[in-house]
């Protein structure tokens, strides 16, 4: 007898550590069988598991952002063009401008050829794919729930965060109110000017309606600072900044070849203890209960474990057989079919499998109304 | 009689002139050609053209790998692994009057001129760029005077070139002793010897491709054996062997062979593609499945 699984939202933690995971294993590849095979996986899971949430519907701008990048990528390879070999298929050539000798003498123009057109374009789809996956991560997991997993310190920061999200889509549902109204007035003008008409309104109602959310959250206790004492407060800071500053250094010792060995590691575990310790002391002075937290369970760790194992999977691969994740094109060949990378790829896209069906609710359209939804509502 | 001793002593006025003018190369002629040297994988010459810019010149002999970015990460198969970084790269210099100096330009913006030298060196994890293996002084000379006579005639010191004759000392009755060899071209015809010559014969006693072995030979080889030639590192068995120059391997005529990478088949690509179509497919079936719902 099949069982009908229960629709509930997975811990948005969960979603992150998955969508995580898929951008670690694309930041170490540019072989475009594995990009878009990537890209594939995170359609599939979107297209299965996504919700019905305004803010579920925006993965395909994250789509246009990343078409946007490769365009840029190639429109700049092709105008500084460097390391064209006479082997290269030439598309067409820009005309030469050369620069004056004190600006280096960098080069404008000359042969654009198929191989830096290609290179070009396979970068730029590596970065749109890394931003596809943040913007997976977005569509799938709740932000404001996701923001209730920050740590209490940052407690207030998490606050202005949520007001921040919730504020968009109103600001969006304010303008359309506007323009309906604008059109029963027989309102004049278009496009630039009509922005006027409009701004001012939407302005004057962001600014009304944020001054009512403060009064309402100061009434119910928002925004106090709590019975921690002075020093408490000052202790916390100095350990915050001690502790950010130890990363910067930690991470432009590791990002430095010449940096001495100290400067990485270390600083960087400094850093990570110091931060954490400020944590925990400025998050014992803020007293919070959580109302129905969220559950972490088998399909949690189905989820998070398979993006894990994709990263892993990949920087295996990666360490075994780096030929397969980098590809170069001059000479221009077809790219090969790392197994490994492909493996954990696929896992991967178990998690629309495995991650419990989305929480549907019936929309009702003013346009189109289907009986079967009425239905579903009257009953 | 008269008329026929004249015209001997003409002849013999004209060879001689010939001959003495022969070797005598015009030294303000240009260079016609470029060269190139890349440690570890040899020297090359190459015709310099108008606007040849030194990262022409080096894919013109070598098979070169870039980055996506345009850095050259691999020349000829070195390194293997293709990557490079800050200790681990080709060092590109120039040649500058008998000094390698570090190219402040990068090579697809250094123009060529003709007669330059090119020099390439792979820097392994020293925190600075090794320079190339070849003694720069002459340098230019030394690779390309096969290929531009200019160079031929302005080498200093290294008399013996890469050729593709060799040849041997030999000896026969006759000769004419006393006047060494014309060291350039057999134009000068074979039964005449320069005792003019011997100044210009000081410089390198090349032997050329074109030089053809006779009987007249014979001689100017005996004379080079018997004579301490300036060109005195240039013993006469060097030139039966198979010359060096220094440093460089032997062949340095041809251009440095290409690796030929086998083309690789379309399937694991097509394979791929399959993959990704299958699950966005699914992806679709599923946003059509929550439509129609």
């Amino acid at each position: 007898m099949p069982s009908v699984r229960v629709p509930r939202a997975l811990h948005p933690v969960a979603w992150w550590l998955w969508a995580l995971g898929l951008a670690t294993a694309v930041s170490r590849t540019t072989n475009p069988l594995v990009l878009l095979l990537v890209l594939a996986v995170l359609g599939l899971v979107i297209a299965n598991r996504r919700s019905d949430a305004p803010w579920a519907r925006a993965f395909r701008y994250y789509l246009w952002l990343a078409l946007v990048v490769v365009a840029i990528r190639v429109v700049f390879r092709s105008i500084f063009v460097v390391g064209v070999a006479p082997t290269d298929h030439l598309l067409f050539t820009l005309p030469r401008a050369a620069l004056p000798q004190w600006y280096a003498g960098v080069h404008l123009g000359g042969p654009v050829s198929l191989e830096a057109v290609l290179s070009a374009g396979v970068d730029g789809m590596r970065l749109g794919t890394m931003l596809c996956c943040i913007g997976a991560a977005n569509t799938l997991a709740n932000p404001k729930r996701a923001l209730r997993v920050l740590p209490g310190a940052l407690y207030e920061l998490g606050v202005a965060v949520t007001v921040a999200l919730s504020v968009a889509p109103q600001l969006a549902e304010s303008v359309q109110r506007v323009r309906r109204a604008r059109r029963l007035r027989a309102g004049t003008g278009r496009g630039v000017r009509a922005l006027r008409g409009i701004a001012i309104p939407v302005l004057e109602d962001a600014f009304e309606r944020s001054l009512r959310l403060a009064a309402a959250m100061d009434s119910r206790g928002y925004g106090r600072t709590g019975t921690a004492p002075r020093h408490t407060r000052r202790v916390t800071a100095v350990f915050m900044l001690g502790g950010l500053l130890a990363l910067c250094a930690g991470m432009f010792g590791l990002l430095d070849a010449e940096a001495p060995g100290y400067l990485g590691v270390v600083a960087l575990a400094t850093g990570g203890t110091l931060c954490t310790v400020g944590l925990a002391v400025g998050g014992r002075r803020v007293q919070r209960t959580s109302y129905r937290p969220d559950q972490w369970s088998i399909a949690e760790w189905l989820v998070a474990g398979s993006g894990v194992l994709c990263a892993a999977l990949v920087g295996l691969a990666a360490s075994l057989d780096p030929a397969g994740l980098d590809t170069s094109f001059s000479p221009l060949q077809w790219p090969t079919l790392p197994l490994i990378a492909v493996l954990g790829v696929l896992l991967s896209a178990s998690a629309a499998l495995t991650a419990p069906p989305p929480v549907r609710h019936p929309v009702i359209t003013t346009r189109s109304v289907r009986p079967a939804a009425t239905e579903r509502v009257a009953a | 009689m008269t008329r026929r001793a004249g015209r001997a002593a003409l002849a013999t006025i004209g060879a001689l002139s010939a001959a003495v003018a022969i070797p005598v190369t015009p030294a303000a002629a240009a260079p016609t050609h470029v060269a190139v040297t890349i440690s570890g994988h040899g020297s090359v010459c190459f015709a310099w053209h108008s606007g040849m810019t030194g990262d022409d010149l080096l894919n013109a002999v070598a098979s070169v790998q870039y980055r996506q970015d345009g850095l050259i990460v691999q020349i000829d198969g070195t390194p293997a692994s293709a990557k490079a970084d800050n200790t681990h790269y080709w060092s590109y210099w120039h040649d500058t009057s008998g000094t390698w100096q570090y190219s402040s330009v990068g090579a697809g913006s250094y123009v060529l001129q003709p007669g330059a030298v090119d020099g390439w060196s792979y820097d392994d994890g020293a925190s600075s760029a090794p320079r190339p293996g070849q003694d720069p002084s002459g340098l230019y000379a030394a690779i390309c005077a096969g290929r531009d006579p200019v160079a031929r005639s302005s080498a200093p010191a290294p008399p013996h070139r890469t050729t593709t004759t060799t040849r041997a000392p030999r000896r026969t009755s006759t000769g004419r002793a006393g006047g060494p060899a014309p060291s350039v071209q057999s134009a000068s015809s074979a039964g005449v010897r320069s005792p003019g010559g011997s100044g210009t014969s000081a410089g390198p006693a090349t032997p050329t491709a074109v030089g053809t072995t006779g009987p007249a030979r014979a001689s100017a080889a005996r004379t080079r054996t018997s004579s301490g030639v300036a060109s005195s590192t240039a013993a006469p068995h060097v030139l039966a062997a198979a010359p060096t120059a220094p440093g460089a391997p032997a062949d340095t005529h041809s251009a440095l062979t290409r690796p030929v990478t086998p083309s690789r088949s379309a399937a694991p690509a097509v394979l791929g593609l399959v993959l990704a179509l299958l699950l966005a497919g699914g992806g679709g079936w599923a946003a059509l499945r929550r439509r129609r719902a």
